[in-house]
C-alpha cells in the first residue's frame, strides 16, 4: 500500500518488492495461477462490444459513475448544497491525468490515476473558488486504473451544475473537523457525492454520477435542468 | 429514467460500473494488500458469496475476475470502489455487461471514520457486491443490506446482503 508521500520511493519499493515479494504484515499470494474452481454458468458469451445502453449513458459524465461506498450522503438538496464548499455553473474546458499511485507486486506494477478536469465557471452560486487561475477550478475524479475511464475527453465541453467539496476540507457532518492538509493545500475539488453533478441532457436534469438514493434526488431528476437550477438557487439562499 | 418502484434499478451495469461477473466462479487476486484487507474481503467471499451460489478461488497473477488493492488515496468521494480497466475483458451489453478483470480499491486515507472489523466487513460486502452487478440501494429501502451506503460504515449497518440482493443475483446468473 502506497501513500502519495511515499511515491518518491516507488522505484526503490519496486526493486525491493521484485526481489523480496510482499512486505511483512501483508497478505501472501498463492503459489501461482490456478483454474477456476468451477464454472457454474458461463451464461454470457464474451465479446468486445461497445458500452452502450442504459439511461445513465445519456450524459458523458456517466463514465465517472461512482461505483462504491460514498463518503457523504445528504437527506435533502438543501443540506447537500449547504454542506458544499462551492456550488457553481461551469463548462469543462480540458482534461488531463492527475496524481498517480504506483504499486508493485513481484514483476507487476499497478497504477491508480486521478482524472483532472479544468472547469471554467460561468456563475458561482455559493462559495469562493480556489485555484491558480481565476474563474477556473480543477475537478478531480478517481483514482482509477489508467484508461478505465473511457470517454473522458467526451466530458470536455459539458456545461453542468456542480456541487463540490474542496479536497481535504473539513466536513463537520461526518466528523472531520480539521483539514486533510496534503489534499487541502492542492486547491482542487471533488464532487460532494454522486449527486454533485447535475447535467443538462436536452433540457432535462440528470444525475449521471450515481443512482439517486434519496427521494429529493429522484424528484430532481424528474424535472428540467432549469427547474433543478432554481431548486439549487433556492437551497443556497435558504 | 427513474421508475416508480423501486426508485432505481438495484442491479445491472452502467457505463462507469458496476459490471456483472462473467460466471459464478470468482477468481480473486490480492495485489500487495494489507492483511486486514484480505481478512475483510475473504470474510465476505466465504460468508456472503455462497448465498449467491458463487464460488471463489484465490489466484495470483493477471488472470482474475477481481484484483483487490488498497492505499491511502486521499480525500476522494468514496471509501472503496471498483473499476474495469482497459486490460479487462468485456462482454454482453447493458444492463448485463460483464467485466472480467475488475479492480477493487479500498481507501484507507479515510479509515479514521471506519476501521472496526464489522465496518470493514460491511465495506467489503458492499464493494464485492458491485463486482457481481449489485448497485447502491435507496436510503429509504427498509431491507437490511450492505449495499445501502447512506452513512459512514458503522456497526449499526448490515454487513450482509439482503434477501432482495440475493434474489437479484440469482435472477441474473
Amino acid at each position: 500500500m502506497l501513500t502519495p508521500i511515499r511515491l518518491a520511493t516507488a522505484t526503490v519499493m519496486l526493486m525491493l518488492l521484485t526481489a523480496c515479494g510482499n512486505v511483512a504484515g501483508e497478505t501472501s499470494p498463492s503459489a501461482g495461477p490456478s483454474a477456476p474452481s468451477s464454472v457454474a454458468t458461463d451464461r454470457l458469451a464474451r465479446d468486445t462490444g461497445a458500452d452502450v445502453g442504459t439511461e445513465k449513458e445519456s450524459s458523458p459524465w456517466a463514465v465517472h459513475y461512482i461505483n462504491g461506498w460514498e463518503v457523504e450522503s445528504y437527506g435533502s438538496l438543501a443540506s447537500l448544497v449547504r454542506s458544499a464548499d462551492l456550488v457553481a455553473l461551469g463548462t469543462v474546458v480540458a482534461v488531463k491525468p492527475g496524481p498517480t499511485w504506483v504499486e508493485s507486486e513481484g514483476d507487476e506494477t499497478m497504477t491508480s490515476e486521478i482524472t483532472a478536469y479544468t472547469v471554467e465557471l460561468t456563475d458561482v452560486l455559493s462559495g469562493k473558488p480556489v485555484g491558480s487561475t481565476p474563474g477556473r477550478i480543477t475537478l478531480e475524479f478517481g483514482p482509477n486504473s489508467p484508461d478505465a475511464v473511457e470517454g473522458r475527453t467526451a466530458v470536455v465541453g459539458e456545461s453542468s451544475l456542480f456541487i463540490l467539496r474542496r479536497k481535504g476540507a473539513p466536513i463537520p457532518s461526518i466528523g472531520r473537523l480539521e483539514p486533510m492538509k496534503q489534499d487541502f493545500a492542492r486547491e482542487v475539488y471533488r464532487v460532494v457525492n454522486s449527486m454533485g453533478v447535475i447535467a443538462d441532457v436536452d433540457g432535462a436534469a440528470a444525475l449521471p454520477l450515481g443512482d439517486p438514493d434519496q427521494a429529493w434526488a429522484e424528484e430532481l431528476e424528474r424535472g428540467s435542468f432549469a427547474e433543478a437550477l432554481e431548486h439549487v438557487r433556492a437551497a443556497v439562499v435558504s | 429514467m427513474l421508475g416508480s418502484s423501486p426508485a432505481h434499478a438495484t442491479f445491472g451495469s452502467v457505463a462507469g460500473g458496476p459490471w456483472l461477473a462473467n460466471n459464478k466462479s470468482h477468481r480473486v487476486d490480492y495485489f500487495d494488500t494489507l492483511t486486514k484487507t484480505g481478512d475483510m474481503t475473504q470474510w465476505a467471499l466465504n460468508n456472503q458469496f455462497p448465498r449467491f451460489g458463487f464460488t471463489w478461488t484465490y489466484v495470483d497473477g493477471s488472470d482474475f475476475d477481481v484484483r483487490i488493492m488498497d492505499g491511502e488515496f486521499g480525500d476522494v468521494a468514496a471509501y472503496g470502489w471498483t473499476d474495469c480497466p482497459a486490460s479487462a475483458t468485456l462482454g454482453g451489453s447493458h444492463p448485463n455487461r460483464w467485466c472480467y478483470g475488475q479492480v477493487l480499491r479500498i481507501n484507507y486515507a479515510l479509515s479514521g471514520s471506519w476501521d472496526t472489523t464489522w465496518e470493514r466487513r460491511a465495506l467489503a460486502c458492499h464493494e464485492l457486491g458491485h463486482t457481481v452487478g449489485l448497485r447502491n440501494e435507496d436510503a429509504s429501502d427498509t431491507s437490511s443490506s450492505c449495499m445501502k451506503t447512506n452513512t459512514t460504515p458503522n456497526n449499526s449497518l448490515a454487513n450482509t446482503y439482503s434477501a432482495e440482493d440475493v434474489n437479484q443475483v440469482f435472477a441474473n446468473y
